[in-house]
């Protein structure tokens, strides 16, 4: 140790199960912070890690992968993005305090300790974030980070609610540094836009449904259900 | 001052265990005793629920649909969804037991029948927070499924009220069923009558009903399996909704 400062080192192996725990923390922490919403949701066939919320809107679909599975995940990532997005809508209608803009649809964000070039070419080309996280060991403490791959000169941003803002030199960050910071999560997160009568009427009018319900909802079609059996009415009976 | 990890975790942790999941939903089905097709509606969607993975339980008054409800064996095996018959003959003791099977650990929505005449009549709103009516198309039937839902949102405002459409003889006929009754709906339910598909009057429900075995379980391809299917992936799309926001 030297003067004030702790050792540190790059874990050689991130345990992902516990970066899918931390991802929400890891994801309000990042330089453009995400809200999150919920953890462990059941979408298409799986469950995604979180949804989360960026700030203008937008779902996020956040999936942590171990570094050889990441093209896989990726596929996953854009599934579940392709799942969520008609279903905003609802959630809005269900959870307005979440802050969802249906129009601004579902992006992904993938999380991993590594991408090879395939996964990088392929969430470039959709529209996918990626996001590294290492694992860091500081005088005894595990602390996760998550780097965004496109903001390469972005801060890292830490798990334990401390902020790694001085250097970043993994061997000696200063203890001030981890000491210091408070768990500043809350005021990390994104507010949710502004949702004043006059924001919400304008989103309704450009995105709701009809008003007379939020619409009939059936993934059913006449040929599955061996439908109709008779002429078909397009109108209820009288 | 220095601060350990410890000193700061519970800062992001949530207050529950984590094992205990999210809240979970609780869907009350107003139902009069005797109406055995819908029971038997109830009965299969809380077996399709279990299906696509959760991990329902029907609560209901003891002496309603007694045979309907709890069919003997039970079907489904691991699949039956918990029926819990509650002694006391009035919405509060529903209520309360629907609230308390809620909050089992991993437990799926719950579904509550709830005999229409408690609506507005001693049924907590927190029972009725998130209801499910059956409807037909015949205008008698859209105008008292209308009333029902004013009902509902008369004694728990701001639920979530929806229908599921049975009875129609195209999806085309259940639309327009739908957004007639939506319509009916509009002034009295605030944020509209939502909508959750349409089942089929099919000879395998009634045979279901019949022979006491769930259609998903018994004939998965019929059609009957899949309208109750697609109402049950609704249902749990929303419950997972509302657990997230939760």
């Amino acid at each position: 140790m030297r003067g004030g400062g702790v050792s540190a080192r790059l874990a050689a192996a991130v345990d992902l199960e516990r970066v899918a725990e931390a991802l929400p923390d890891l994801v309000a922490s990042l330089p453009s912070p995400l809200a999150p919403l919920a953890e462990r949701v059941l979408g298409l066939d799986a469950e995604i890690d979180l949804v989360a919320r960026d700030a203008d809107g937008a779902a996020v679909v956040v999936r942590a992968a171990a570094a050889d599975a990441t093209l896989a995940a990726l596929a996953d990532v854009l599934a579940q993005c392709a799942w969520l997005g008609p279903r905003l809508h609802d959630w809005r209608r269900l959870a307005p305090h979440l802050g969802l803009a249906p129009a601004r649809g579902a992006r992904g964000l993938l999380v991993a300790p590594g991408f090879d070039a395939r996964t990088r070419a392929a969430a470039a080309a959709h529209g996918v974030a990626l996001a590294r996280v290492l694992a860091l060991e500081v005088d005894g403490r595990s602390l996760l980070l998550l780097e965004p791959l496109a903001a390469e000169t972005a801060r890292p941003a830490l798990h334990d609610g401390a902020s790694l803002a001085v250097g970043a030199d993994l061997g000696t960050p200063p203890r001030a540094a981890l000491d210091a910071a408070g768990p500043p999560r809350a005021a990390a997160i994104p507010p949710a836009p502004p949702d004043t009568p006059a924001a919400r009427a304008a989103e309704e009018e450009e995105e709701e449904p009809p008003p007379a319900g939020p619409g009939f909802r059936s993934g059913l079609r006449d040929e599955e259900l061996g439908l109709p059996r008779r002429a078909p009415r397009l109108a209820p009976r009288r | 001052m220095a601060r350990a990890l410890a000193d700061v975790l519970h800062y992001f942790l949530d207050e529950a265990p984590r094992d205990a999941g999210p809240a979970v939903p609780l869907l009350a089905v107003p139902l009069a005793d005797g109406d055995a097709l819908r029971a038997a509606f109830v009965w299969q969607l809380a077996v399709e629920l279990a299906r696509a993975g959760a991990r329902p339980a029907v609560a209901l008054p003891a002496a309603a649909l007694a045979r309907e409800l709890a069919p003997d064996p039970p079907p489904g095996g691991a699949l039956a969804p918990e029926v819990l018959r509650v002694p006391a003959a009035d919405p509060v003791a529903l209520a309360d037991a629907a609230l308390a099977l809620r909050r089992e650990p991993r437990r799926g929505p719950v579904l509550a029948l709830v005999p229409p005449a408690w609506i507005g009549a001693g049924a907590p709103a927190p029972l009725l927070g998130w209801t499910l009516l059956f409807a037909t198309p015949e205008p008698d039937a859209l105008d008292a499924a209308a009333t029902l839902a004013a009902r509902v949102a008369a004694a728990a405002p701001g639920a979530r009220v929806g229908a599921t459409l049975h009875g129609v003889e195209s999806v085309a006929e259940a639309r327009a069923a739908y957004e007639a009754l939506a319509l009916r709906c509009a002034a009295r339910v605030r944020g509209g009558l939502w909508s959750y598909g349409l089942l089929l009057d099919d000879l395998d429900v009634y045979r279901g009903l019949a022979e006491g075995r769930a259609v998903g379980l018994a004939r998965p391809q019929s059609r009957a399996a899949r309208a109750l299917a697609d109402v049950a992936r609704l249902l749990l799309e929303d419950a997972r909704a509302c657990a997230a926001a939760a």
